[in-house]
């Protein structure tokens, strides 16, 4: 079922110097319930754009965005985690995933309750009275994640999440975000650099390009097998990359 | 050495060796005692003055330190409350920061430890003009701190907020002002120095009564052992107040 649709969205910013840049030419994209999609692309074709506008932080320029049941109104139905964490750096780890549920005015007792039940999911469990400088920088953005799914968003928006993170680091949060992804059945839009990061995690991927920003393909990634680490020597895996990788140059 | 060993030298050993130098240089060069008391004159005086048991200019240093004391807090509770308001404003405002900002910078910069006098002039010899002073003083450091603070929150936190559709007065309190207060603080901290000295230096220049006063008096009279206590006593005040709120900042910014 599809849960909300972009017809012909586009972005236009205004430099300083009183230039313009299209950083999005007209794109459309239907994103369907409980998938996981990726975006790639090479730099500056337009991938946080489109997030931001997913997310309702910008506003596209032309087109509209179609959702099936109306349009957010509610901070609790958009999710989004940021390449940094952006952890309230005076709070404990458990009252950062609880912030959006006091904003939301859920009270403390059960906010207590979810977060550290969310915190348990992402392997925190026994970090939740921790302060974020106490933390390394992929449990910090594992924090990050709690919090975007604490409140079951309609939609989760990540913008390369991992970016920052060692390939040992990303690898082990790849496969915590399979994990938590089945648990929780969230709609997942990712961005990423990386094209086995986006073979691995995705139902589908889209490919964008640059100059003006739009989406060239997208593919929908099936595998025989189960995802998990015994994926990445299989040939199906392998031809996803390769074809990924061509469509890049 | 290690780190304790040092703080030790530091906060013990240091002091009384440069007391000890003082108190040979007096003894040993027979320094006449209107010019530089001996320390054990100076004690002595001290312990007088914190009995209660002598009287100058009919109050003892309690009341003398009362008075001086309510100046700074309710100068410093007047300035700070002011200057966190306009600050707050001016950070919220860009537009009517860039109308009175040249102004605010031209009152910024003006010496007003120079306007001093100006200030008895404009608002008499009494409590008015001594706050005035402080007021001064105190307002600017606090209004940059707020200022600074509220505009360098993180463009990510705002972001944040702004996912999470938080009402502007949940941004506030629950993102920006928690966010702003080390630059408060690093300007509260400024303040009460500058209170402090504030405080003194209008004793200093108009009444009869307050640690300025003393001074004053204690110089007129020739009293050098008053003179030197006082001396001590100001700078003590001074570093209560630096370190009460060091403390009370340490205690808020646990999280750094
Ligand atoms: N606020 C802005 N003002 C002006 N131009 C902008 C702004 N944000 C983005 N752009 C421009 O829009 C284009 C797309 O930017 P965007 O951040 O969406 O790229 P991206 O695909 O996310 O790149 P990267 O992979 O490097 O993160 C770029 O050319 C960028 O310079
Ligand atoms: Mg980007």
């Amino acid at each position: 079922m599809e849960l909300v649709r972009a017809e012909g969205i586009t972005k236009t910013f205004t430099t300083r110097s009183g230039g313009e840049v299209q950083a999005l030419s007209p794109t459309s994209l239907s994103i369907q319930e409980g998938e996981f999609l990726s975006l790639i692309g090479p730099s500056g074709c337009g991938k946080s754009t489109l997030l931001r506008i997913l997310s309702g932080l910008i506003e596209p320029s032309g087109g509209e965005l179609i959702w099936k049941d109306g349009a957010p109104t509610s901070g609790s139905d958009v999710g989004f985690v940021f390449q940094e964490p952006v952890l309230l750096p005076w709070l404990s780890i458990r009252d950062n995933v609880r912030f959006p549920l006091d904003a939301f005015g859920v009270s403390k007792a059960e906010g207590n309750e979810r977060a550290m039940e969310m915190l348990k999911l992402v392997g925190l469990g026994d970090f939740g009275s921790a302060l974020p400088k106490e933390l390394s920088g992929g449990m910090r953005q594992r924090a990050a994640i709690a919090r975007a799914l604490v409140y079951r968003p309609r939609i989760v928006l990540m913008d390369e999440p991992f970016g920052a993170l060692d390939l040992l680091t990303r690898d082990r949060m790849n496969d915590e975000l399979l994990r938590i992804k089945q648990e929780v059945g969230a709609t997942i839009v990712f961005v990423t650099h990386s094209i086995e990061e986006a073979a691995y995690l995705s139902d589908r991927v889209a490919v964008m390009c640059a100059r003006p920003g739009r989406i060239r393909t997208i593919h929908d990634i099936k595998y025989d097998v189960e995802r998990g680490e015994a994926l990445k020597d299989n040939p199906q895996f392998h031809h996803w990359l390769s074809v990924l990788r061509k469509e890049l140059k | 050495m290690t780190k304790s060993q040092q703080r030790w030298v530091f906060s013990f050993v240091t002091p009384f060796a440069l007391i000890g130098l003082w108190w040979a240089y007096v003894e040993l060069l027979n320094v006449p005692r209107f010019i530089l008391p001996s320390p054990l004159v100076v004690a002595e005086e001290l312990v007088k003055l914190f009995s209660g048991s002598v009287k100058h200019a009919g109050k003892t240093l309690w009341q003398h330190l009362g008075y001086t004391l309510s100046i700074i807090a309710t100068g410093f509770a007047i300035g700070s409350a002011s200057g966190f308001g306009l600050g707050f404003i001016l950070a919220k405002m860009p537009k009517v920061e860039k109308i009175v900002s040249p102004y605010i910078f031209f009152f910024q910069t003006a010496p007003k430890i120079a306007l001093a006098p100006l200030f008895i002039l404009w608002f008499g010899l009494g409590l008015a003009s001594k706050l005035v002073l402080v007021v001064s003083l105190v307002f600017f450091p606090v209004m940059i701190g707020t200022m600074l603070g509220l505009r360098s929150v993180p463009e990510n936190m705002i972001s944040l907020s702004r996912i999470l559709k938080l009402t502007t007065y949940q941004r506030l309190t629950r993102i920006e002002l928690p966010s702003a207060v080390p630059e408060i603080f690093a300007g509260l901290k400024v303040a009460s120095v500058q209170a402090t000295i504030g405080a003194i230096l209008a004793e200093w220049l108009s009444g009869s009564i307050g640690l300025g006063y003393l001074m004053t008096y204690a110089g007129a009279t020739y009293k050098s052992p008053l003179l030197f206590s006082m001396v001590i006593v100001t700078a003590l005040l001074g570093i209560l107040i630096y370190q009460f709120l060091g403390t009370l900042e340490r205690w808020l910014l646990s999280w750094r």
